[in-house]
């Protein structure tokens, strides 16, 4: 009888929790269907726009840049001994501008920006929640998801590609500095090289992958706030499950663009080597 | 007369938690209710109830002849703009300044000309007793019971039919509860607006009230006992014989010390 009543617990438990799930997973597709329906329908006038296009783009060059340049000469600091052991260290601006462009500069770059951005949209909107901001919207006929998601959504969908270029730019300048000026390495074969193997299919693949990483932390790092529990301790777990939800975005989107730009180079360029 | 608010056997349940049962009432227009009851006995929901913030489990609610569920959120939104709210702790926009956070309702609206807009935001920051020293202020920079009184002034911006206070005075000293008493007697006066006052405070029962309704917390109840446990005017209720709205009015701890509620 005691088996039977516990299996009966479990059983309702389990059911409990993948029942909450599917309910989660219908909440955040509500979310994006109404956000996608304001975009659609009224973007959101200059005054709600430009504060956040501020907030989200131009407050985040210096850590971005900051972020690009070390990475550039951290890869150079990296790839050195092993490419001086070849006789290939002129090859280093080829090695360091690619993993850049393809790979490291726009994930870096948005892994940087979820925790900046995302955290702090997420504690912000999470903070109107709680302290009842967005009922207040709600009760003078405005719509919060227009008025407060949209808005950064499109910052973030927007702005983050081009501060991934930015990344981009400043780790091939770290990169180049590092090598040309603190290792020695010349700088006509160094620059030569780079130019000869990336190529504005790598640059755009980079850019390409942002737009989707820049949508992923604004939505997700919204409906983190929208949902916020109460308290203190909400605003705290907001913030924190739109990093770490973000950043998992990130990685699996990362994979899956990577698959898909691989198999589309492979279209482009026949006859080179297929992933599948 | 159409009553402006109608709850019909409404009922709100949170997971297995009830905490609004079987409740009916009407809502004359020009009538200032107060709803009373112990803390977690539903009020704030029954508020937010009336402006569609909730959708009631069971039942409906009514405004102005009309079932509030039938309308869509943009219908909603028009329907909201006949009302006014002034939140527990203001809710006012932490990232504007008092004078964009007052301007706020008629800016969304966007039917006002700027120059008329800024015009009735001094007007409204006058008549709840501020100057126009605070409006470019933000409003951590205001005590509470100022910031309570540009949450009025926000309210007040559309020309609401009906305004509903969320604990209006809670945390105030008794100066300010009466300054947020005598506004909101003022609005009820000089308006002619509809007002529904939830409050704990006696005092602003007695102030501005006309009639009261009190609520008990579902969990105390017996299962076919009602939940609202009176209603009529504040006189009434002071001669009440109910041991319940006694207790309330007297704050007794009577037997609810060592309980679960």
């Amino acid at each position: 009888m005691g088996i039977v009543k516990s299996f009966c617990s479990f059983t309702e438990r389990l059911g409990g929790a993948v029942m909450d799930k599917i309910c989660r997973i219908g909440e955040f597709g509500y979310f994006i269907a109404q956000m996608i329906r304001w975009l659609t329908t009224r973007w959101p006038c200059k005054g709600t726009i430009l504060p956040c296009f501020y907030q989200i783009g131009v407050q985040s060059l210096p850590v971005v840049a900051l972020t690009g340049t070390f990475i550039g000469m951290v890869l150079a600091v990296q790839s050195y001994t092993q490419l001086k052991s070849l006789g290939m260290e002129t090859r280093m601006g080829a090695l360091i501008n690619m993993s850049l462009v393809r790979e490291l500069g726009p994930v870096l770059a948005a892994t940087m920006l979820a925790g900046r951005i995302g955290s702090s949209m997420a504690a912000e909107l999470g903070t109107m929640r709680v302290t009842e901001q967005i009922d207040a919207l709600t009760c003078m006929g405005a719509n919060p998801i227009h008025y407060l998601v949209v808005p950064r959504f499109l910052g973030c969908l927007l702005l983050i590609p081009i501060l991934a270029l930015m990344a981009d730019f400043m780790g091939i300048v770290g990169g180049a500095f590092y090598s040309v000026y603190l290792l020695g390495i010349d700088s006509h074969y160094y620059i030569s090289n780079s130019q000869s193997f990336v190529g504005l299919f790598d640059i755009s693949s980079g850019i390409f992958k942002s737009f989707f990483f820049g949508g992923a932390i604004g939505v997700i790092s919204c409906y983190r706030g929208f949902n916020c529990r109460a308290g203190a301790e909400g605003v705290g777990r907001a913030a924190t499950e739109a990093f770490v939800n973000s950043f998992v975005a990130i990685l699996l989107l990362d994979l899956l663009m990577g698959i898909f730009l691989e198999a589309l180079y492979s279209l482009i360029w026949a006859g080179n080597a297929k992933l599948f | 007369m159409t009553p402006i608010i109608s709850l019909k056997d409404v009922s709100m349940i949170f997971g297995r938690q009830t905490t609004l049962k079987h409740l009916s009432f009407d809502v004359s227009p020009g009538q200032c209710l107060a709803v009373v009851g112990e803390s977690g006995c539903g009020k704030t929901v029954l508020l937010k109830l009336l402006i569609r913030l909730l959708r009631p489990t069971k039942g409906s609610v009514w405004f102005d002849g009309v079932d509030l569920s039938t309308y869509n959120a943009l219908e909603m939104a028009a329907v909201r703009r006949r009302y006014g709210f002034v939140f527990q702790m203001a809710a006012l926009f932490d990232s504007m300044n008092i004078e964009q956070n007052i301007a706020f309702p008629l800016i969304q609206e966007g039917k006002m000309a700027i120059s008329d807009i800024r015009a009735k935001v001094v007007e409204q920051i006058r008549a709840v007793g501020l100057t126009e020293n605070v409006l470019k202020k933000k409003p951590a920079e205001l005590s509470g019971g100022m910031r309570k009184r540009v949450g009025l002034a926000r309210a007040l911006m559309l020309d609401p039919e009906l305004i509903l206070y969320d604990e209006p005075t809670t945390g105030l000293d008794p100066i300010m509860t009466a300054v947020i008493n005598e506004l909101i007697s003022a609005a009820q006066n000089d308006r002619h607006v509809t007002s529904v006052v939830v409050t704990h405070d006696m005092t602003t029962v007695r102030h501005c009230a006309d009639r009261v309704i009190m609520l008990f917390p579902n969990a105390l109840l017996e299962p076919d006992e009602p939940q609202k446990i009176f209603d009529g005017t504040p006189k009434e209720m002071e001669h009440s014989d109910d041991p319940r709205v006694k207790q309330f009015i007297r704050g007794e701890v009577g037997e609810r010390l060592y309980s679960n509620t």
